[in-house]
Parts: structure tokens; C-alpha cells; sequence
């Protein structure tokens, strides 16, 4: 098995008005509690893990933390999910000025496909990982 | 002709970091107060959502708002969002106790002291009242819990579709003022241009009751705003559930986010009813300008908070509806 480099592949791809104080009112204090919810998620798929992690993010920066809470928390392929962080900083701090602005779901969308490419270069040949990296480069010109 | 007498800046889902939209949301927000006549006579309602879920940390984004000259924390009132409510314990699970010790050390108006809803999912007890200019505004906690309890309520727990006898319920009963002269802020909005998972329809009591549906009596609000889709829009409610006559439904849920872009399902009758509608572009962010003029009148503008200007957003043409996005809501002394 030959293997290239995951970073090389990346790169290439109040009350006012007239009232005088204030005026507020609250509700009434609510019955005692239901009974005890279990917080514990279901077992459920790595990508759908990390999607609820990273949904929301709405820049790389965003991305980049809610991929290290992921991490910390021991989900699975964290130790790949780490190089994925640290190589999305390293070319951060290459941005200049770029227009790097999301829509809802871009980024989990954008790290799983990075996780499939970096399973490519662990796992697979370097002719699968440049074969599959070029098609997503046409794919993406496609779309 | 009407003169403003107030001027409310509301926002949700806007407690992104730095990183996020929230500081240029939080600057227009300032600009707009400081260009109004009667700074003292501005409030910041905020729709709920930390991201990535509340914590002490997330918090904190809400400094951008509150250190602000022009906003006055004490003029500030918070509702949860499924961010917001949790239990805590867990990274991804909020922590709404966080919620509850910033708006104390704040000083906000935000509700604090109500209990729990149901503790053991961290869902507090925060539905109270603020009036201003004549308007009341009535805040309600939608309930859900990011990565804990998927549908929001109200009430919350759920009784089955009933509302009767709900405490929650009775509250919000004396708590409207006579006619329509009742704005409602909540997180989760019961319907959405993109209709399909958008659409909560376990917030549908919710709207029966404005509506004066569930107890036979007549309409306590011309408007409901909520956050939670990320997005901007304003529609008069025209679902397959039934029509809503003098209702808008606001979704101002585009403060510190990413936007959604994709095209709303033909199922999807509701965009037939725009007011306003504002989806923009990748990138971009605003918040909601309600104006409160002497006749009670309310002038609402969905501001574009790419600078500081306070220029209008303008509605996407594919909705059908065209030009700046802006509305007038008119409201019943009884």
C-alpha cells in the first residue's frame, strides 16, 4: 500500500414610554419537575454524531471548535478528527481575506467528506485517493 | 401622522462567538438605538440560542451585545432556545443554569426566578410579561432541548393537544391585555417558508390560543415572533392547518448564523402569504426594528446588519413579494 500525505490532498481541495417604573409580570411557578429524564443519547452513527455537533456552525472557526468538542468528548475516529482540526487551522492562518462564509450544514458536511478523503489515505492506495480527490474536484465544478 | 415612542431591536439565534455574525448584529443593533430619538426608550429582545449549546462560555457572547453604549442590559429580556435549555453535564447538551447566572449578574430583565418546567431536563420556568409603550410583550419558553428533547411545546410537557388546566396556560390567559395589544416572543416558530421538519406543530396550541380558539374568545395578538430557522421572514400564516386573519408570524432567526438557502417544498402553501421576506445571501445577517408609534401601531423593519447603516433588507423576488422589507402592524385597544 502506498500512501500520500492527508495535508498535500487537502490543500489541493424594559419599560419605557410613559410609565414611570417598572412593570413586569411572571408567570407562576411551574408543578415539581416530571420524572427523570436520561440524558444519554441512542447509539447512533459517527456521522450523525458529529453533525449534531457541528450543525450550527456558521464559519471554520465555529467548525473548528465544535470539532474539538467532538473530540474531547471520545466519539469515534477522534484521533482523525483531531488532524482534521488541526490541519483546517494551519490553513486558516494561510486565509487572507477569503470569502469563507457557510450555509447551514456546509461544515459538518465539508468535515465528513475531509474524513472520507483522510480514510483514503490511511487505508487506501495513493491511485484510489488521487482517483476519488480529482473526481471530487470535478464533482465540485460540476455542481 | 404616528410618532415612534419606542424602538425594540429583536434578534434570535444570536449567541454566536466571535467568529459568527453576532458582533455586526450587535453593532447595527447599537447604531439603530443611537439614531433614535429617545435612547432611553430602546429594548433588546433576544430570541435564544448559544452556540454551539449554553455554557458559561457561550454566555458570554452576549457581551457584544450588552457592552454595547447605545443597549442598556437593563432594557434587555432573554427567552430559551433549545441551546439554551438542558441540563448540562455533557458538551453538547446546554446548560441553562449558565442562562440563568449571566442574566442575574447582568442585571436583565430576563425571568430567573420561575422554577422549572421539568428539572431534570432543564427546561426553567422563565414565561413572563414586559411592557412597554403600551405594548406587552409576552415571552414563552418553547421548550426543547438541543440533543435531549427534539419537539418543542407549548405548553410543555405536552397534555395530549389539551391546554385546559395547564398552570402555564391559565397564566397566559390573565396575562393578555385587552384586544390585540400583545406581541408574542418564543424560540420556536409553528411554521416556516420551508415547511416539512421547519414546520413545529406541537407549537400549533400555541397559536390556537392567540388566536382566542381554545377558550372561544377573540384574537390577543396581530403578531408572534419567534427564531430557531435561519432565516427572516414575515407571513400572515395561510397553512394547510387553516387561515389566520390579523396574525403575522415573524421568524427573525438570522443573528449570528449560517443562513438556509435550499427552496421551500410546492407542498408548502404558507410562502403564498408573505409580508416580508428576507432569505439573503450567503454571508449575510439582521436583526428585526419594531417601532412602537402613539397609536399603538407597530412598524416593523428587518435591518441588514452588514454595516451599521440601518439600510432594509430586501426581500428575496421569488416569494413574489418585492422591495424593502418592511410592515405595519396594527393593533386593537380591545
Amino acid at each position: 500500500m502506498r500512501r500520500r500525505g492527508f495535508l498535500g490532498v487537502l490543500v489541493s481541495i424594559p419599560i419605557v414610554g410613559t410609565a414611570a417604573g417598572r412593570a413586569f409580570g411572571d408567570a407562576p411557578a411551574a408543578a415539581a419537575a416530571a420524572g427523570g429524564h436520561e440524558a444519554a443519547l441512542a447509539s447512533e452513527s459517527m456521522a450523525a454524531t458529529l453533525w449534531r455537533y457541528m450543525d450550527h456552525a456558521s464559519t471554520w472557526d465555529e467548525a473548528v471548535a465544535d470539532l474539538r468538542r467532538y473530540v474531547a468528548d471520545g466519539h469515534a475516529d477522534a484521533e482523525m478528527f483531531a488532524a482534521i482540526a488541526d490541519a483546517i487551522e494551519r490553513e486558516l492562518a494561510t486565509a487572507d481575506g477569503e470569502q469563507l462564509d457557510g450555509v447551514l450544514g456546509f461544515y459538518p458536511g465539508a468535515v465528513l467528506m475531509l474524513h472520507g478523503l483522510r480514510s483514503l489515505s490511511d487505508y487506501g492506495t495513493t491511485e484510489i485517493l488521487d482517483a476519488q480527490s480529482a473526481f471530487v474536484r470535478r464533482l465540485m465544478e460540476a455542481v | 401622522m404616528a410618532t415612534a415612542v419606542a424602538r425594540v431591536a429583536f434578534a434570535a439565534d444570536s449567541g454566536g462567538g466571535g467568529s459568527s455574525k453576532a458582533p455586526k448584529v450587535a453593532a447595527a443593533i447599537n447604531a439603530a438605538f443611537g439614531r433614535f430619538s429617545i435612547p432611553a426608550a430602546t429594548s433588546l429582545f433576544i430570541g435564544g440560542d448559544e452556540y454551539s449549546v449554553c455554557n458559561a462560555s457561550t454566555m458570554k457572547h452576549y457581551d457584544k451585545y450588552l457592552t454595547q453604549p447605545h443597549i442598556n442590559p437593563a432594557r434587555c429580556v432573554m427567552t430559551p432556545g433549545n441551546h439554551t435549555n438542558g441540563p448540562g453535564g455533557k458538551s453538547n447538551i446546554p446548560d441553562v443554569s449558565a442562562w440563568l447566572s449571566y442574566n442575574q449578574a447582568r442585571g436583565t430583565l430576563s425571568r430567573t426566578n420561575g422554577g422549572w418546567i421539568t428539572q431534570s431536563q432543564g427546561i426553567p420556568l422563565t414565561d413572563q410579561y414586559v411592557d412597554v409603550a403600551g405594548i406587552r410583550f409576552i415571552f414563552l419558553n418553547s421548550g426543547a432541548v438541543e440533543n435531549v428533547v427534539d419537539k418543542p411545546g407549548w405548553p410543555v410537557p405536552h397534555t395530549g393537544g389539551a391546554v385546559a388546566g395547564n398552570s402555564r396556560v391559565a397564566w397566559l390567559r390573565s396575562a393578555w391585555r385587552p384586544g390585540t395589544r400583545n406581541v408574542v416572543i418564543t424560540h420556536h416558530a409553528r411554521w416556516s417558508y420551508y415547511g416539512g421538519a421547519h414546520d413545529n406543530p406541537t407549537m400549533q396550541n400555541l397559536i390556537d390560543e392567540i388566536m382566542g380558539r381554545n377558550d372561544g374568545t377573540k384574537p390577543h395578538s396581530s403578531l408572534i415572533l419567534q427564531g430557531h430557522d435561519h432565516c427572516m421572514q414575515l407571513m400572515h400564516p395561510q397553512g394547510a392547518s387553516g387561515t389566520y386573519p390579523g396574525l403575522v408570524s415573524g421568524v427573525i432567526g438570522l443573528c449570528s448564523t449560517a443562513p438556509t438557502t435550499h427552496a421551500a417544498p410546492a407542498s408548502n402553501t404558507s410562502q403564498k402569504s408573505w409580508l416580508q421576506f428576507a432569505n439573503i445571501t450567503v454571508g449575510g445577517c439582521g436583526f428585526l426594528q419594531i417601532d412602537i408609534m402613539d397609536d399603538f401601531s407597530l412598524e416593523l423593519s428587518i435591518i441588514d446588519a452588514s454595516d451599521t447603516s440601518g439600510k432594509l433588507m430586501t426581500n428575496t423576488p421569488s416569494t413574489g413579494v418585492t422591495g424593502a422589507a418592511t410592515a405595519t402592524i396594527r393593533t386593537l385597544a380591545s
